[in-house]
């Protein structure tokens, strides 16, 4: 009985140490396109795949360039990154930050969508593909060929002919 | 709102690709005329099994986030004598939980694929098969394709056999093949071989078809089958015991109820003569020897047919005239979801419900047509 108890109380302390170094979470540094430095919290940060492949192939220790997304972006995306550390936030809460963090306008979206596939954040990324896609939705096929800036390449008959065997797909 | 010109000209392809799944079936449709590189992007394999994963995730956490507290899904077609029954002419609404309904998507599904006849080509022409029962079935995964699952009895000099059999058709194939009847667990010596199936419908449940089977000897059980296996493995899940005791039985079916596999049936009670439908729930799935669990055991009359239950629990059945009703064993509340008021009583046939809807695109020869279905 002596024996455990010595060792529970050695054993105790020592193993808290260990959790609470395990915890603490490291400053990661990352620079913008337009050369500004953002000092954000590894755990934040490694919501990005991309930067989470960074840290563990020991390349973070520096500061990490993300050449591919400017300042006012990446502020957009750690902001995102950082209410959504802790999955087990208020659901309610989340989702009301999520509806009003997708309420910006075009440029901003276009951005954000860029970022989120480069960084590749998964979640970021799904809600800002279905913003666009319920943008989509309703559209006709000149009107996607025009914000695509897409060249039609088939011929008046041909289109006829896809248009004729979908024509329910063409009903209000 | 309008989309400015050359918006998004400069995505990615995988970008687009990401935005274009998250799409319903009826738009991709429609942008399969953008350009020949969109038609052939919308039709590819790849393409339709990453929509279907992206949507079923969607659809969802859409129902359990309860969103639009909307109670499921009610699907139905206007009668159309001359088309075959796979041609649907399909309206979907949203039921909602105070009743009123919302109209979702009314669209004619154009095209449809004749199926060759059921027999096989081992087999001389007056060896076939009389159907007894049939089932569509929709693997998970898009690379098995779309199936179709025949028990029938096959007829053997001229009269059909007692015992049931079985036969897929692929779509990949475009041919129907014999699959093997056989469940380990049973022990024909004692109770036969398997001689009937309930009709539909079925159950579709954690990736496998649950079927309603009887033996020759009259034994009762629930024949389960695998769907995402080539082999179409058949497996037996037993019956609460002695269930239909006191009952004179009119239906019974399998349904989800809470998340659970249930068994539900509607039926007399023989004692005090009142009619009542009872629910048993299967604690814990995919034994032999499953334990049930008598959840309800209510008293329900008049009831028609019987749709399925929703999210949180309600039966959902049909009264006289097709009234569409919403009932909750807990408190035995029944509530009229007023479809009468939508649809003459007179076209209405082929009512489905469902909790859950998923649109997909499904590969008929080589367009792609969309067809819905029940997950």
């Amino acid at each position: 009985a002596i024996q455990s108890s010595r060792f529970s109380c050695v054993g105790f302390p020592l193993a808290y140490i260990f959790l609470a170094c395990k915890k603490k979470s490291m400053a990661l540094k990352l620079k913008s396109s337009d050369n500004k430095i953002f000092e954000v919290e590894e755990l934040v940060a490694v919501q990005s795949e991309t930067i989470k492949s960074l840290v563990e192939d020991g390349c973070a220790n520096n500061v990490i360039p993300l050449p591919n997304v400017d300042s006012k972006t990446l502020e957009l995306v750690l902001d995102w990154c950082k209410n959504h550390v802790d999955v087990k936030l208020d659901e309610e809460k989340l989702k009301e930050y999520e509806d009003k963090f997708i309420e910006v306008d075009l440029a901003v979206l276009y951005d954000l969508l860029m970022a989120a596939n480069y960084l590749n954040i998964k979640d970021l990324l799904n809600r800002a593909s279905q913003k666009v896609a319920d943008m989509l939705k309703g559209k006709k096929p000149e009107q996607i060929r025009e914000t695509f800036n897409i060249v039609n390449d088939f011929s008046p008959e041909e289109e006829e002919e896809i248009r004729k065997e979908n024509l329910w797909a063409f009903e209000e | 709102m309008a989309l400015p010109r050359s918006w998004l000209a400069s995505f990615p392809d995988d970008l687009v690709e990401e935005i274009l799944t998250r799409l319903l079936p009826k738009p991709l449709v429609r942008f399969r005329c953008v350009s020949r590189c969109w038609k052939s992007n919308i039709a590819d394999p790849k393409f339709i099994e990453k929509h279907l994963t992206v949507n079923k995730a969607k659809s969802l956490s859409d129902y359990y986030n309860n969103d639009n507290n909307s109670v499921g899904y009610l699907l139905w077609r206007e009668r159309r004598i001359e088309q075959p029954f796979w041609a649907l002419d399909l309206c979907t609404v949203v039921c909602n939980a105070d009743g009123s309904l919302t109209e979702i998507s009314r669209g004619r599904i154009p095209a449809y694929k004749q199926l060759p006849p059921v027999h096989d080509d081992d087999y001389l022409d007056d060896d076939w098969f009389k159907t007894c029962a049939y089932q569509l079935v929709f693997p998970t995964s898009q690379n098995n394709g779309l199936k179709f699952l025949v028990f029938g009895h096959r007829i053997e000099n001229g009269v059909p056999s007692a015992k049931l059999g079985a036969q897929v058709y692929t779509l990949r194939a475009n041919s129907w093949s014999w699959v093997e009847l056989q469940v380990d667990s049973l022990d024909i010596g004692s109770v036969g071989p398997i001689t009937r199936i309930a009709p539909s419908p079925y159950l579709f449940y954690k990736g496998a078809l649950h079927f309603i089977a009887t033996t020759s000897q009259g034994y009762k059980f629930i024949l389960c089958c695998d769907i995402d296996d080539e082999e179409f493995p058949f497996r037996e899940i037993k019956l609460p015991r002695n269930y239909s005791n006191g009952l004179s039985l009119k239906f019974e079916q399998l349904v989800v109820f809470k998340g659970s596999l249930a068994l539900i049936d509607f039926g007399q009670d023989e004692a005090d003569l009142i009619d009542v439908c009872r629910i048993w729930v299967m604690s814990e799935y995919g034994l032999v020897d499953s334990s049930w669990t008598p959840t309800f055991s209510v008293p329900l009359s008049g009831v028609k047919d019987f749709l399925g239950c929703t999210g949180s629990g309600e039966l959902v059945i049909t009264k006289s005239g097709n009234q569409v009703f919403l009932f909750d064993p807990e408190n035995q509340n029944e509530k009229d979801i007023g479809i009468q008021n939508l649809t003459p009583v007179k076209d209405l046939s082929a009512l489905v419900f469902t909790a859950n809807l998923i649109e997909s695109l499904v590969l008929l020869n080589e367009s792609s047509y969309d067809i819905f279905f029940r997950n």
